[in-house]
């Protein structure tokens, strides 16, 4: 278990300082994340939350080693690797090996749309791994099991619904049984009985699994329902790391009883309302930049 | 041996293999070619001791089923005995805890 101070055993990813820009197009740069400081810790559900445009898929992306940092470092604690990983200066062999200990959920599931279901999930083993066909195939099955979508097996993914999808995507992030696993909002564009049960198979790998997990999400209900702990990012920036219960606090706090501005916009946020400091100054400076300097 | 298999026992009808270590993918290929070549071998029953295993990915899973296949086919058992917990919720996540013969201490093997 995660001992209070926290040793780097404890570690599965720890992100340093972490900068990203990007080119506006007339020369100049947008900086994306500024400074972006926070831990994940081994076997836990850490959720990311912010507003749209706040960076969260930028930095699901900097982790992934999708993108290059502009500055800071992205560790990673991997099993059998004495010495944590900078993905910063890792070259391409590096990353590739890096990747096979990780699954991604993309927000489509991102399956080959000219391979059965079954077929997708088997590729990553065919890929990676050195066991018989036959074994691949009764892992395929297995991994298939678990996301419940066994009868679905010889189906192509545009027969698929947007839910069965990301089960199939789920079994094929886990294919390879990675160490960490990043969704990108998984239960967008779901009901909410459906993106309950993707929940629950989430939490499932998570608990017996012990696969520490990275979730970016907006929907609040699922938010609370998976996370151990949750980072809420604001303009580049990260506003809070905290236990779930922390936010539960925030969420449920009278507003008057809240601390400073912060706590206000993290109340707002997590509570879905239009009122408060959200909507206060943010497009604001955007629109005086445009109307009062004709930028 | 090899780096899982580290012990092969044979009394009477009944083969037990002493497993150590974590069975990952690296592992799952030359796993798979011990314990084929130990089935080959005159048993009826195929006890594989998991207690010292710490870990054990879907490769090494899809490997026990491999082999539990192989030996139905001939009439022959599979015990598993003394998973641990992580072996053990793996088992269970997969649902395989229902088909496999899971013992959880030597008194409790079927007799062959
Ligand atoms: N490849 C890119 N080139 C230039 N700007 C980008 C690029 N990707 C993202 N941005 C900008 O970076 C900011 C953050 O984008 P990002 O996609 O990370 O936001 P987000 O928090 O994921 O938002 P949402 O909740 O809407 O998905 C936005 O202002 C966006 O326009
Ligand atoms: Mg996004």
């Amino acid at each position: 278990m995660a001992s209070a101070r926290g040793s780097a055993t404890d570690l599965a990813i720890s992100v340093r300082d972490v900068v990203k820009e990007f080119p506006t197009g007339d020369g100049g740069v947008i900086r994306v994340l500024d400074g972006v400081t926070f831990d994940i810790r081994r076997g836990e559900t850490l959720v990311i939350m912010g507003g749209s445009g706040c960076g969260k898929s930028t930095l699901l992306n900097c982790l992934i080693g999708e993108y290059s940092v502009n500055g800071g470092h992205i560790l990673f604690f991997t099993k059998n690797m004495r010495e944590p990983a900078d993905i910063a200066l890792m070259d391409e062999d590096g990353l590739n090996e890096l990747r096979k200990r990780y699954g991604i959920l993309f927000q489509s599931g991102a399956l080959f749309g000219s391979m059965t279901l079954a077929e997708n999930v088997a590729l990553p083993l065919i890929e990676h791994s050195y066991v018989d066909a036959s074994i691949i195939d009764i892992v395929v099955t297995l991994k298939l099991q678990q996301v419940k979508m066994l009868a679905h097996r010889n189906k192509m993914p545009s027969q698929l619904s947007g839910g069965q999808k990301k089960r199939a995507g789920l079994a094929r992030a886990t294919a390879l049984d990675p160490e960490i696993l990043f969704y990108d909002e998984p239960s967008a564009g779901l009901d909410p009985v459906t993106s309950a049960a993707i929940d629950e198979l989430m939490m499932d790998l998570s608990r017996k699994l012990r696969v520490t997990s990275v979730v970016v999400t907006h929907e609040m209900d699922s938010a609370f329902r998976i996370a151990d702990r949750m980072v809420m990012l604001d303009k580049g920036r990260v506003l809070k790391i905290g236990d779930r219960c922390e936010f539960e606090r925030i969420r449920d706090a009278d507003p008057g009883t809240l601390d400073g501005r912060d706590e206000r916009l993290m109340h707002q946020f997590l509570r879905g309302a239009s009122e408060g400091p959200i909507t206060d100054a943010d497009g604001m400076t955007e629109f005086e930049k445009l109307i009062i300097a004709g930028e | 041996m090899s780096e899982i298999i580290k012990e092969v026992t044979q009394d009477g009808a009944t083969t037990t293999v002493r497993l150590s270590g974590e069975i990952d993918m690296h592992q799952a290929p030359e796993f798979h070619k011990g314990l084929v070549k130990i089935c080959a071998g005159d048993l009826k029953q195929l006890v594989l001791d998991l207690s010292e295993v710490r870990y054990i990915d879907s490769s090494g899973v899809g490997t026990l089923v491999e082999v539990f296949r192989r030996l139905k086919k001939k009439n022959q058992t599979l015990v598993l005995l003394s998973p641990g917990e992580r072996v053990r919720s793996v088992l269970e996540i997969t649902r395989l805890d229902k088909f496999f013969t899971v013992a959880e201490s030597e008194s409790e093997i079927p007799a062959a």
